[in-house]
Protein backbone atom coordinates (compact mmCIF):
# COMPACT_ATOMS: atom_id res chain seq x y z
CA UNK A 1 0.00 0.00 0.00
CA UNK A 2 1.09 3.24 -0.85
CA UNK A 3 2.28 5.64 1.96
CA UNK A 4 0.33 9.32 1.96
CA UNK A 5 2.80 12.06 2.21
CA UNK A 6 2.45 15.17 3.87
CA UNK A 7 5.38 17.88 4.23
CA UNK A 8 5.49 21.23 4.88
CA UNK A 9 6.60 21.83 0.94
CA UNK A 10 3.16 20.44 0.23
CA UNK A 11 0.95 23.09 2.49
CA UNK A 12 0.31 26.59 2.07
CA UNK A 13 -1.70 28.74 4.35
CA UNK A 14 -3.32 32.27 3.95
CA UNK A 15 -3.77 31.40 0.13
CA UNK A 16 -4.67 34.50 -1.95
CA UNK A 17 -7.12 33.34 -4.52
CA UNK A 18 -10.56 34.46 -5.98
CA UNK A 19 -11.34 31.04 -7.57
CA UNK A 20 -10.90 27.93 -7.33
CA UNK A 21 -9.03 27.03 -10.36
CA UNK A 22 -6.18 29.47 -8.67
CA UNK A 23 -6.30 27.80 -5.97
CA UNK A 24 -6.00 24.25 -7.04
CA UNK A 25 -3.13 25.02 -9.12
CA UNK A 26 -0.88 26.79 -6.30
CA UNK A 27 -1.66 23.25 -4.62
CA UNK A 28 -1.38 21.14 -7.51
CA UNK A 29 2.35 23.17 -8.37
CA UNK A 30 3.81 21.92 -5.40
CA UNK A 31 3.03 18.45 -5.85
CA UNK A 32 4.21 18.52 -9.41
CA UNK A 33 7.30 20.14 -8.18
CA UNK A 34 7.89 17.31 -5.70
CA UNK A 35 7.00 14.79 -9.18
CA UNK A 36 4.38 13.28 -6.96
CA UNK A 37 1.84 13.75 -10.29
CA UNK A 38 2.44 14.49 -13.65
CA UNK A 39 2.03 17.39 -15.94
CA UNK A 40 -1.42 15.90 -16.43
CA UNK A 41 -2.63 16.18 -13.30
CA UNK A 42 -4.41 19.87 -12.86
CA UNK A 43 -6.30 19.51 -16.09
CA UNK A 44 -7.43 16.24 -14.88
CA UNK A 45 -8.53 17.99 -11.44
CA UNK A 46 -10.03 20.97 -13.00
CA UNK A 47 -12.46 18.84 -15.41
CA UNK A 48 -13.22 16.35 -12.39
CA UNK A 49 -14.20 19.45 -10.28
CA UNK A 50 -16.29 20.43 -12.82
CA UNK A 51 -17.73 17.13 -13.83
CA UNK A 52 -18.59 15.95 -10.19
CA UNK A 53 -17.58 19.16 -7.43
CA UNK A 54 -16.32 18.77 -4.05
CA UNK A 55 -17.15 20.98 -1.66
CA UNK A 56 -18.39 20.05 1.69
CA UNK A 57 -20.46 21.60 3.62
CA UNK A 58 -18.91 20.47 6.24
CA UNK A 59 -18.70 22.22 10.04
CA UNK A 60 -15.99 24.59 8.25
CA UNK A 61 -16.14 24.61 4.73
CA UNK A 62 -14.01 22.64 2.57
CA UNK A 63 -13.28 21.06 -0.72
CA UNK A 64 -11.85 18.02 -1.44
CA UNK A 65 -10.37 17.61 -4.78
CA UNK A 66 -8.97 15.16 -6.88
CA UNK A 67 -9.07 12.77 -9.57
CA UNK A 68 -8.56 8.98 -10.60
CA UNK A 69 -5.07 7.58 -10.11
CA UNK A 70 -3.54 7.82 -13.69
CA UNK A 71 -1.28 11.16 -13.21
CA UNK A 72 -0.68 10.21 -9.81
CA UNK A 73 3.14 8.92 -9.40
CA UNK A 74 3.15 9.00 -5.13
CA UNK A 75 0.39 9.16 -2.94
CA UNK A 76 0.08 12.51 -1.46
CA UNK A 77 -1.76 15.19 0.54
CA UNK A 78 -1.44 18.73 -0.39
CA UNK A 79 -3.48 21.71 1.74
CA UNK A 80 -4.49 24.99 1.44
CA UNK A 81 -6.19 26.95 3.71
CA UNK A 82 -7.69 30.24 2.35
CA UNK A 83 -7.12 34.24 3.13
CA UNK A 84 -11.05 34.26 2.24
CA UNK A 85 -13.35 32.04 1.59
CA UNK A 86 -13.69 30.68 -2.47
CA UNK A 87 -16.16 29.27 -3.95
CA UNK A 88 -16.80 25.60 -4.89
CA UNK A 89 -19.97 24.00 -6.07
CA UNK A 90 -21.34 21.53 -3.72
CA UNK A 91 -20.95 17.32 -3.86
CA UNK A 92 -23.78 15.49 -5.90
CA UNK A 93 -25.66 19.35 -5.36
CA UNK A 94 -24.11 21.24 -7.83
CA UNK A 95 -26.58 23.68 -8.25
CA UNK A 96 -25.34 24.91 -4.48
CA UNK A 97 -22.24 27.04 -3.43
CA UNK A 98 -19.77 26.15 -0.43
CA UNK A 99 -17.59 28.35 0.51
CA UNK A 100 -14.53 26.75 1.23
CA UNK A 101 -12.03 27.59 3.73
CA UNK A 102 -9.94 24.67 3.45
CA UNK A 103 -8.86 23.40 0.27
CA UNK A 104 -7.43 19.29 0.24
CA UNK A 105 -5.70 18.20 -2.66
CA UNK A 106 -5.54 14.34 -2.89
CA UNK A 107 -2.99 11.93 -5.01
CA UNK A 108 -3.94 8.88 -4.37
CA UNK A 109 -2.53 6.17 -6.36
CA UNK A 110 -4.06 3.24 -4.98
CA UNK A 111 -7.57 4.33 -3.01
CA UNK A 112 -8.54 0.95 -2.37
CA UNK A 113 -6.16 -0.19 -0.39
CA UNK A 114 -5.70 3.41 0.98
CA UNK A 115 -9.72 2.74 2.62
CA UNK A 116 -8.94 3.58 6.50
CA UNK A 117 -6.38 6.47 5.37
CA UNK A 118 -9.56 7.61 3.65
CA UNK A 119 -12.30 6.81 6.83
CA UNK A 120 -9.52 8.90 8.76
CA UNK A 121 -10.25 12.05 7.14
CA UNK A 122 -14.23 11.72 7.06
CA UNK A 123 -13.51 11.52 10.73
CA UNK A 124 -11.39 14.85 10.76
CA UNK A 125 -14.55 16.91 8.96
CA UNK A 126 -16.62 16.57 11.47
CA UNK A 127 -14.37 17.43 14.26
CA UNK A 128 -14.78 21.55 15.15
CA UNK A 129 -11.67 21.67 17.04
CA UNK A 130 -9.71 19.75 14.96
CA UNK A 131 -11.07 21.84 11.54
CA UNK A 132 -10.16 24.97 13.61
CA UNK A 133 -6.78 23.33 14.37
CA UNK A 134 -6.06 22.96 10.49
CA UNK A 135 -7.79 26.16 9.13
CA UNK A 136 -6.08 28.78 11.98
CA UNK A 137 -2.25 27.07 11.62
CA UNK A 138 -0.25 30.40 11.56
CA UNK A 139 2.61 28.69 9.29
CA UNK A 140 3.24 26.35 6.70
CA UNK A 141 5.26 24.42 9.62
CA UNK A 142 2.28 24.26 11.73
CA UNK A 143 -0.53 23.50 8.88
CA UNK A 144 2.00 20.45 8.02
CA UNK A 145 2.25 19.21 11.69
CA UNK A 146 -0.77 19.50 12.04
CA UNK A 147 -2.03 17.46 9.04
CA UNK A 148 0.49 14.96 10.24
CA UNK A 149 -0.99 14.57 13.29
CA UNK A 150 -4.59 13.87 12.15
CA UNK A 151 -3.86 12.11 8.99
CA UNK A 152 -0.58 9.78 9.23
CA UNK B 1 -27.27 -22.53 6.78
CA UNK B 2 -25.04 -19.68 4.25
CA UNK B 3 -25.12 -16.21 5.17
CA UNK B 4 -27.33 -13.87 3.39
CA UNK B 5 -25.63 -11.53 0.73
CA UNK B 6 -26.10 -8.34 0.08
CA UNK B 7 -24.97 -6.11 -3.17
CA UNK B 8 -24.29 -2.50 -2.71
CA UNK B 9 -23.08 -0.01 -5.41
CA UNK B 10 -21.47 2.41 -4.50
CA UNK B 11 -20.88 5.84 -6.69
CA UNK B 12 -18.99 8.71 -7.10
CA UNK B 13 -17.61 10.74 -9.61
CA UNK B 14 -13.96 9.28 -9.85
CA UNK B 15 -15.68 5.84 -8.91
CA UNK B 16 -12.57 5.40 -6.37
CA UNK B 17 -12.21 8.06 -3.41
CA UNK B 18 -15.44 8.69 -2.06
CA UNK B 19 -16.37 5.66 -2.97
CA UNK B 20 -13.88 4.03 -0.56
CA UNK B 21 -14.74 6.37 2.06
CA UNK B 22 -18.13 5.07 1.57
CA UNK B 23 -17.05 1.37 1.73
CA UNK B 24 -15.48 1.60 5.34
CA UNK B 25 -18.02 3.15 7.00
CA UNK B 26 -21.09 0.77 5.04
CA UNK B 27 -18.68 -2.07 6.54
CA UNK B 28 -18.75 -0.93 10.15
CA UNK B 29 -22.53 0.19 9.80
CA UNK B 30 -23.61 -3.23 8.71
CA UNK B 31 -21.25 -5.06 10.57
CA UNK B 32 -23.92 -6.15 13.29
CA UNK B 33 -26.33 -7.87 10.59
CA UNK B 34 -24.00 -10.36 9.94
CA UNK B 35 -24.62 -10.89 6.29
CA UNK B 36 -21.91 -11.37 3.67
CA UNK B 37 -21.26 -7.50 1.89
CA UNK B 38 -20.58 -6.95 -1.58
CA UNK B 39 -18.99 -3.54 -1.94
CA UNK B 40 -18.66 -2.40 -5.48
CA UNK B 41 -17.81 1.40 -6.18
CA UNK B 42 -18.24 2.45 -9.86
CA UNK B 43 -18.92 5.45 -11.93
CA UNK B 44 -22.54 7.57 -11.89
CA UNK B 45 -22.99 6.59 -16.09
CA UNK B 46 -22.70 2.96 -15.27
CA UNK B 47 -24.80 2.71 -12.64
CA UNK B 48 -27.90 2.08 -15.12
CA UNK B 49 -26.38 -0.99 -16.95
CA UNK B 50 -24.80 -2.94 -13.77
CA UNK B 51 -28.44 -2.51 -11.81
CA UNK B 52 -30.56 -3.64 -14.35
CA UNK B 53 -27.79 -6.45 -14.90
CA UNK B 54 -29.47 -7.72 -11.93
CA UNK B 55 -27.37 -8.50 -8.32
CA UNK B 56 -27.06 -4.94 -6.86
CA UNK B 57 -29.72 -4.36 -3.61
CA UNK B 58 -29.42 -0.72 -3.48
CA UNK B 59 -27.27 2.12 -4.40
CA UNK B 60 -24.86 4.82 -2.44
CA UNK B 61 -23.50 8.05 -3.59
CA UNK B 62 -22.41 11.01 -3.56
CA UNK B 63 -23.25 12.42 -7.58
CA UNK B 64 -27.24 12.41 -9.04
CA UNK B 65 -27.36 9.21 -11.54
CA UNK B 66 -28.77 9.47 -15.25
CA UNK B 67 -30.94 7.21 -16.15
CA UNK B 68 -33.67 4.88 -14.67
CA UNK B 69 -32.70 3.13 -11.54
CA UNK B 70 -34.92 0.18 -9.86
CA UNK B 71 -33.48 -0.01 -6.71
CA UNK B 72 -33.53 2.65 -4.29
CA UNK B 73 -30.65 5.38 -3.87
CA UNK B 74 -29.38 6.93 -1.67
CA UNK B 75 -27.59 10.31 -1.00
CA UNK B 76 -24.47 9.46 0.51
CA UNK B 77 -22.79 12.78 1.11
CA UNK B 78 -23.94 13.38 4.17
CA UNK B 79 -21.14 10.75 5.49
CA UNK B 80 -18.51 12.93 4.05
CA UNK B 81 -19.64 16.41 5.61
CA UNK B 82 -20.85 15.11 8.70
CA UNK B 83 -24.26 17.03 8.57
CA UNK B 84 -27.24 14.23 8.16
CA UNK B 85 -24.63 11.73 9.28
CA UNK B 86 -26.51 10.10 11.59
CA UNK B 87 -30.04 9.78 9.65
CA UNK B 88 -27.94 9.02 6.31
CA UNK B 89 -26.72 5.90 7.94
CA UNK B 90 -30.50 5.47 9.76
CA UNK B 91 -31.40 5.09 6.29
CA UNK B 92 -28.64 2.78 4.51
CA UNK B 93 -29.03 0.54 7.49
CA UNK B 94 -32.97 0.22 7.12
CA UNK B 95 -33.01 -0.46 3.74
CA UNK B 96 -30.61 -3.02 4.09
CA UNK B 97 -32.48 -4.40 6.70
CA UNK B 98 -35.84 -4.01 4.66
CA UNK B 99 -34.23 -6.09 1.64
CA UNK B 100 -32.65 -8.86 3.59
CA UNK B 101 -36.37 -9.79 4.99
CA UNK B 102 -37.29 -10.53 1.86
CA UNK B 103 -34.76 -12.88 0.53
Amino acid sequence: MGKVIISEALVQTNIDASSKEEVIKVLADKLKAKKYVDDGYYDKVIQREKNYPTGLPTIIPIALCHTERESVLKSALAVGTLKSPVEFQQMGSPELVVKAEIVFLLALNDPKDQIPWLMKMTGVFKSKEVMERVRYARNNKELADTCKDLFL
Amino acid sequence: MAKKKLNILTCCGSGVVSCSMFDGRIRELLQPLDVELSIIGTLPPSVETLVNRGDVDFVVTTSKIPGEIKVPVIDGVALMSGFGEEECLEKIKQTAIDILAKK
